[in-house]
């Protein structure tokens, strides 16, 4: 079944909403801790997102895009709204002191962060695919070895391996 | 199924190395602060190498939260995977 078909049956009772749920769960996780990063405010954010995509599901046009793009873009607005929470949340201040966003970055700083991120970037272009799927997939986007494994048709002991190559060659760019 | 298990084995590390090495990197992925005396200690017989890789993986994991904390909102999937990067949108 088609994803705008399946919202069509759940707008009209025909199905129950955590059958879509179920389907998009682990890829608005994924998507969340590409974004926000660790901690135990995923599992909350995600059902954040669901909550939020119920609510608006009658706007959801299949004629705009796909229902993961729609679905996207929630969690996009989602992950900003925590992290702007985050950053001037009193709890944070600790753990903010040497991580502090743009806002407060002078141009000295932002031009820093540019080149640490095009030298990793750059670094992460030059991996081999299948380095550059492990390292991405479990450093970035969160993924456990079964999940990358099963992912890369490989076993887990082979997308260990493919990491470790990853890291020890991305070493030089840090 | 598992037709890239043959060409895995290049890390030269050993599978007693390689479980550690993937425990430690689960518990930086999860946002733990794990100590790599520790985890060394799990392996006893592993070489300088293995130290040196637990070390790289701290490195990357805090390079990843500064890059997080730089671009709030931003999938960092999206900015370091080339294949997002030249994708159309």
């Amino acid at each position: 079944m088609r994803d705008s078909d399946l919202v069509g049956r759940i707008r009209s009772g025909e199905t129950d909403y955590a059958v879509l749920m179920d389907d998009f769960r682990q890829q608005v996780h994924r998507w969340l801790y590409a974004m926000v990063g660790p901690g135990s405010d995923l599992e909350e954010l995600t059902e954040c997102v669901f909550i939020r995509a119920y609510s608006r599901l009658g706007r959801f046009d299949p004629t705009k895009g796909s229902f993961s793009t729609w679905l996207h873009t929630i969690t996009h607005n989602v992950a900003v709204s925590f992290i702007r929470h985050r950053n001037i949340a009193p709890e944070s201040l600790d753990a903010m002191t040497e991580e502090q966003g743009p806002a407060s970055a002078g141009p000295a700083e932002l031009h820093e962060a540019k080149v640490r991120r095009e030298r990793l970037q750059q670094a992460i272009d030059k991996l081999d695919p299948l380095k550059r799927h492990a390292f991405l997939g479990h450093h970035v986007r969160g993924l456990t070895w079964d999940d990358l494994a099963l992912e890369m048709h490989c076993c887990e002991h082979s997308a260990r391996n493919w990491s470790a190559m990853a890291a020890e060659e991305l070493r030089a760019a840090l | 199924m598992m037709n890239q298990c043959k060409a895995a084995s290049g890390s030269g590390l050993t599978e007693e190395e390689l479980v550690v090495y993937g425990d430690f990197a689960d518990a930086l992925r999860d946002g733990k602060n794990p100590v790599i005396e520790e985890y060394l200690k799990r392996a006893p017989e592993a070489g300088a190498r293995l130290r040196r890789l637990l070390e790289t993986e701290t490195r990357l994991y805090a390079e990843l939260a500064k890059l997080r904390a730089e671009y709030p909102g931003v999938d960092l999937a999206r900015l370091l995977d080339p294949d997002w990067r030249g994708r159309k949108k």
